[in-house]
């Protein structure tokens, strides 16, 4: 096996960046070599093209930027999905990220190609699985799968609010709707 | 040819454009080939930035607009809202692209185009008076039965849309409507 010559996990995260702050289709390959001083060939070498980069970036960042270990907290069920949430609007800044969730802001700007469903729809779904796990081990109420659905579609709407609303606004919103969502499991 | 230039309907040709290309991969020379006008007339007397501000009111007084009147009028009340929810979840973006050029706009120009700023503080009071009104309506009617709630309800519908924004083209109409109408069951 021969030794890599760039850090792949490093240039993965300079394209996420890129991919974020200026949009998939408005980011040319050139700007990534630029960006990430690794060279065309050895990009397509490692990635196959521009697709397979995106690809690449949206497993890193589920894998982690998503802050599962928060759903695994021992604070109580609202506590938990409030500050899972809302983390999406407080990032790290050693990240550089912007605010709200990169996967959410892929799916809409890409929301017209194939390329997207299958991720997309695979993370909508291990989201709608761990928060029925969640449910399952907080709450003493049989859960038929409504409510981790509800919370999922809840994570899109979140990340859809952010958009036009403030961080404050959003904020609000989510502490707000989330009790509303969570009601029927505490009757 | 008359010379005299009909603003309003090059503005609906630029619509679908902005939709398609989003603000900033679209060039002048692509939207003056749209439109059907020289360059140069797009660049010197028009520019991009009012072009798209221009392009938004157009596309919320011909299709949004229309929507909240429904709503704010209609005698249905909330089922008055979720009948213009599920029509969203059943549309056909090949046909009309148009359905969410706002929210577009919004994710790829936030806090850089300021001068959008007031067109969505327009564009979200219009859409919260005319949700407001029709759960008044279904205070009226007894469909709801806390009228100290709608504020609340209003914006859980708002982020609705939004949210629906996202998954549209992600999920079957079949899923999007179970999705809508388990949030109109925490209302009722």
């Amino acid at each position: 096996m021969r030794p890599k010559e760039f850090d792949r996990n490093a240039v993965l995260e300079k394209c996420i960046v890129l991919f974020w702050k200026e949009g998939y289709n408005g980011t040319g390959v050139q700007k990534i070599v630029e960006r990430t001083k690794v060279n065309r060939y050895s990009l397509y070498d490692e990635f196959g093209n521009k697709d397979g980069i995106l690809m690449a970036t949206l497993h890193l960042y589920a894998d982690r930027h998503i802050p599962w270990e928060i759903l695994g907290k021992p604070n109580s069920l609202d506590e938990i999905l409030f500050e899972f949430y809302a983390s999406f609007f407080t990032p790290v800044s050693a990240n550089k990220h912007p605010v709200g969730c990169y996967i959410s802001t892929m799916a809409l700007e890409l929301r017209e190609t194939d390329l997207m469903q299958d991720f997309f729809n695979s993370f909508l779904g291990n989201l709608t699985d761990r928060f029925a796990q969640l449910i399952q081990v907080k709450s003493r109420k049989r859960e038929e799968g409504n409510v981790a659905k509800q919370l999922a579609l809840f994570y899109c709407i979140s990340m859809g609010m952010y958009i036009i609303f403030s961080q404050q606004e959003t904020e609000k919103y989510i502490q707000d709707n989330l009790n509303l969502i969570t009601k029927c499991l505490k009757q | 040819m008359s010379k005299t230039v009909d603003y309003a309907q090059l503005v609906k040709k630029a619509v679908p454009i902005f939709w398609e290309n989003g603000y900033r991969a679209v060039s002048y020379k692509d939207l003056a080939k749209g439109m059907g006008i020289s360059h140069s007339f797009l660049y010197n007397q028009w520019g991009k930035e009012q072009l798209l501000l221009d392009s938004i009111d157009s596309y919320l007084s011909e299709s949004i607009d229309p929507v909240f009147h429904f709503i704010a009028n209609s005698d249905k009340g909330l089922e008055a809202i979720r009948e213009v929810y599920h029509e969203v979840a059943n549309s056909n973006f090949q046909e009309d692209p148009c359905t969410c050029m706002l929210m577009n706009i919004a994710l790829e120009l936030k806090d850089e185009v300021k001068s959008l700023r007031p067109v969505y503080d327009q564009f979200l009071r219009n859409m919260r008076s005319s949700y407001s009104a029709a759960l008044h309506q279904s205070y009226q009617t007894g469909a709801i039965k806390h009228a100290e709630k709608i504020p609340e309800y209003v914006e859980m519908l708002v982020g609705l849309m939004f949210g629906l924004n996202i998954v549209l083209h992600y999920k079957s109409s079949t899923e999007l409507i179970d999705y809508i109408d388990s949030f109109f069951g925490l209302i009722t």
